[in-house]
């Protein structure tokens, strides 16, 4: 199990740091600077996009690499000068930005904003995939200009001219930024715009060209900041999705929607990493996260005042209260135990128990979502660390199968538990980029103990055993077992739906004041929730090591994270089987699509578009509810029930407009 | 001709039917109020009027034209002037940033010293956040607002509420000279001292239905049974 190799650099550093200059610190720290300034770049247009449309743009670590890749295309292909690769890749990437929102953001305007969330983190799937067609890793150094070239004498140290650029670069650009929205007149219109924008149009400001215009800036923003990293960093289709990581920890830490907080946080965070660097360089990257968890728990709107998004809890109702009966009723799980059962028939058994354990994990993760409203992009990190847990202590412990996976659930729910207890206090967007946060800080860890974990090799030697005298190595066999544990998971979080504590929750979904105000304690109800949530996701991660006999790196890695959310969204949330269907469609289509095309992630994030634009119930709940529809047109039932349930906030609005009249 | 000309107006929140069959008008350099209890839709009729209800039927005419169906965008370039009902201020903006958020339009906009002419304590507080001012100031900015844009038609939702005694003069005073200046005013008030003194004409909503159009005399004399109505 060899670890990942450390740059020379770090090695240099943590054998003899008390012989290295005070120069060499000082480098360091204006490296730090130099992160810090994409961070603060990022973060701004981040930040500004959230502050007046409540959008979190997932694409927007994409532009960041858009942005590079333009740079690295007109610089090596058509031997343009960077200068005019920085304007090229902030015009080109700014309009995607635009185009972005006029054709696909702009319709989700006035629904959940979890849906934009998601729609955005399908495209930045598409995009992704189809640079990675065209691309692999490469460095470009060569396009730094001649005038930037070598280094500057600081006085104290010589220090590379063009990252010196970078910094200033970005300073004034923050800074100019800054300036624009407080202090100038078309500031004061994109401030207005942000806070009533219906309001505005009363005075003739043009609001959907303020949003576009927005948009474009931010976008521009993003594909700047990206050219500028493209001499400097790998240029690759992956490190969109490194930024992104860092900017949503960034937002959050520094108050999202907070034009200085982002500044800020971005330079601070750079400066951190710089920091931690030189005491122990694999942290650079985790220090973010954990400065994140400490303003967090610290000062829970973080750092600087951002926009107050209390009022902004998730309103996603996917189906009707009779339809959820009905799902909850016994020959509906009849139907789904007698497909559990031939489904091993039907497909090769292996893949038959990713199905169900996935379609477990994607349960986890609904009943947060349709059951607690929260929306949580981190649920990977129990799923990973139960499979880690219970593999470390088979392999290296030499614990016995069943304690391993007792042991593994166990200590995931635990620490599932404990972070419960930090997150369940947010709600919304905030919930939703916390979770991520932390499953990256999982990651991390995994990531970084190598020797235990394998790394990216993997951790090997996860050896199924007899249980009870049943041969579990046989891998039919296998799949009942795990279909009796699933089974039972499903029957008690059928049971706790149905229970008080059930009906308590969703109450707090439905009206949190009203909960409060006649007593409950939402606070506890949604820790208890986000437990149960990890308890579900650890039971199938343990299993799901049990299935492949190995457990590797992509369990906690991110896109684990959005698996679950498009398999309950493609079934259909709140549907209770639904996450079972759309967990056997995604895993049948990859399987199916790895054998034609390498591009499995394009399709899946074509998948996650066309959910979110067609058809928000899911498969399941979409076909209940139509059926529902027509038995009541034609008088079978009451209708009023089955109102378009994801135009609920938009009613609310409605209704609270005529209390104002 | 009538400047504001509403006729069969029908305005919806959803599935919900608020207002019915409106018919009114508003002569030009007159000041018409809108009396009704909470919930009567007067502040619908405002709305509809400046276009921020997308549900409509019926037809509004300003100036001879048909406005139902436009932006609010295009309705304020009519010059017509919103003064909603929370005051509508920007709390991220600044006193002079609010003021000046719509452009000047046409020959009637108040140039800045006339405005400061009329309300001080906006130019002693103009790089103050809007937020921190007082309601009666609030209101005050909210009033100048369509002003320095110029608007020749005002639509100015209970102006007094919530307010002290020697504020409500205050802005009565101000209403006053802005109706001497020659705009054109439709105003919601349920107080009704405050309405008479202003006002020429009245309108009576209930439930969405215009009941009655009142003199001044008739407010007056009936004015117990009213405030009954009004349940204020």
């Amino acid at each position: 199990m060899a670890g990942a190799a450390a740059p020379a650099e770090q090695i240099s550093v943590s054998y003899r740091p008390g012989i290295k200059p005070m120069a060499y610190y000082i480098t360091l720290l204006f490296n730090g600077l130099v992160t810090g300034g994409f961070l603060a770049m990022m973060s701004l247009g981040m930040s500004i996009i959230f502050g007046m449309m409540r959008v979190v743009n997932f694409m927007h670590g994409s532009m960041f690499m858009l942005g590079a890749v333009v740079v690295f295309v007109f610089g090596s292909y058509f031997g343009l000068s960077l200068w005019f690769g920085f304007f090229v890749a902030a015009i080109l990437v700014g309009l995607l930005g635009v185009i972005l929102e006029r054709t696909l953001i702009k319709r989700l305007y006035g629904l959940d904003l979890a849906y934009i969330l998601i729609l955005t983190f399908g495209l930045s799937l598409i995009v992704e995939d189809i640079v990675r067609m065209f691309f692999g890793v490469t460095s470009a150094p060569f396009l730094v200009p001649d005038m930037l070239k070598g280094a500057v004498n600081l006085g104290f140290a010589f220090y590379p001219k063009y990252r010196l650029f970078v910094v200033v670069v970005s300073v004034v650009l923050c800074a100019g930024t800054w300036f624009a929205l407080e202090r100038t007149r078309l500031g004061a219109l994109i401030r207005a715009a942000s806070e009533r924008p219906n309001l505005l149009k009363c005075f003739g400001g043009n609001v959907p060209l303020l949003i576009s215009g927005t948009f474009f800036f931010a976008s521009a923003l993003a594909g700047l900041a990206g050219a500028l990293a493209a001499p400097i960093r790998n240029v690759s289709p992956f490190m969109g999705e490194e930024m992104i990581n860092f900017v949503f920890a960034v937002v959050v830490a520094g108050g999202m929607g907070s034009i200085a907080g982002s500044v800020v946080m971005g330079f601070g965070s750079g400066l951190v990493s710089a920091i931690a660097a030189i005491f122990y360089a694999p942290a650079a990257t985790a220090v973010i996260y954990i400065l994140m968890l400490v303003v967090l728990v610290v000062r829970p709107g973080g750092i600087f005042r951002g926009i107050d998004i209390s009022h902004f809890a998730l309103h996603y109702t996917p189906i009707s209260e009779r339809a959820r009966r009905l799902f909850m009723s016994p020959p509906a799980a009849l139907v789904a135990l007698a497909a559990g059962l031939v489904l091993p028939w039907l497909v090769y058994p292996v893949l038959a128990t990713d199905i169900l354990l996935w379609g477990l994990f994607a349960v986890g993760f609904d009943l947060l979502f349709a059951f607690g409203g929260l929306l949580s992009f981190g649920q990977a990190a129990y799923w990973g660390t139960s499979a880690y847990v219970t593999g470390i202590l088979m392999v290296w412990v030499g614990v016995p199968m069943p304690l391993a996976v007792i042991g593994g659930v166990f200590a995931s729910t635990l620490a599932g538990t404990l972070f419960g207890f930090i997150v369940a206090r947010k709600k919304g967007i905030y919930f939703s980029m916390i979770t991520f946060a932390f499953a990256s800080v999982v990651y991390f860890i995994v990531n970084e103990f190598a020797d235990y974990t394998g790394g990216e090799d993997g951790l090997h030697g996860v050896i199924r055993t007899p249980l009870f005298g049943i041969d579990l190595r046989n891998d039919h066999v296998f799949y009942y077992a795990c279909l009796i544990a699933v089974g039972l998971t499903i029957a008690l979080v059928l049971r706790l739906l149905k229970s008080p504590y059930g009906m308590a929750l969703l109450g707090a979904r439905e009206n949190e004041r009203r909960m409060m105000s006649i007593g409950y304690n939402v606070y506890g109800l949604r820790v208890k929730a986000y437990a149960l949530s990890c308890f579900i996701c650890s039971i199938a991660g343990a299993l799901y090591a049990l299935n492949h006999q190995f457990v590797t790196l992509e369990t906690v890695a991110w896109r684990a994270s959005g698996d679950p959310i498009m398999m309950t969204l493609l079934g259909g949330a709140g549907t209770i089987f639904g996450p079972f269907l759309g967990g056997g469609i995604v895993l049948l289509m990859r399987n199916t699509l790895s054998s034609i095309t390498d591009s499995g992630s394009l399709f899946i994030g074509l998948l996650f578009v066309a959910i979110v634009m067609l058809f928000r119930r899911g498969i399941l709940g979409e076909i209940v509810h139509h059926w529902i529809d027509r038995r009541s047109a034609t008088g079978l039932g009451p209708n009023h029930d089955t109102s378009q349930p994801e135009k609920a906030p938009m009613k609310v609005a409605g209704i609270g407009g005529i209390a104002d009249a | 001709m009538s400047m504001l000309e509403i006729t069969n107006l029908n305005a919806y929140y959803g599935e919900s039917h608020v207002l019915h069959g409106v018919d009114m008008s508003v002569d030009a350099g007159e000041v018409v109020t809108l009396i009704g209890r909470n919930g009567a839709g007067k502040t619908t009729l405002l709305k509809s009027i400046i276009g921020d209800i997308p549900h409509r039927t019926g037809s509004i005419r300003f100036d001879g034209t048909e406005i139902l169906g436009l932006s609010p965008e295009r309705i304020c370039k009519m010059r017509v002037g919103f003064v909603p009902e929370d005051r509508g201020i920007f709390s991220t903006l600044n006193v002079f940033e609010n003021l000046t958020i719509g452009r000047p339009n046409g020959r009637d906009a108040w140039p800045l010293e006339r405005i400061y002419e009329l309300f001080p304590v906006l130019k002693a507080r103009s790089s103050q956040k809007a937020s921190s001012l007082s309601g009666g100031e609030q209101q005050m900015l909210a009033i100048a607002r369509p002003l320095y844009m110029g608007a020749s038609f005002l639509l100015l939702d209970e102006p007094t509420e919530g307010l002290a005694p020697v504020i409500v003069d205050a802005i009565g005073a101000v209403i006053k000279q802005i109706k001497q200046a020659g705009l054109t005013i439709l105003l919601v008030e349920q107080n009704l001292p405050f309405a008479t003194e202003l006002a020429d004409r009245h309108y009576l909503l209930e439930n969405g239905h215009i009941v009655r159009e009142m003199t001044n005399r008739q407010v007056s004399e009936e004015e117990e049974t009213l405030l009954e109505h009004l349940g204020v």
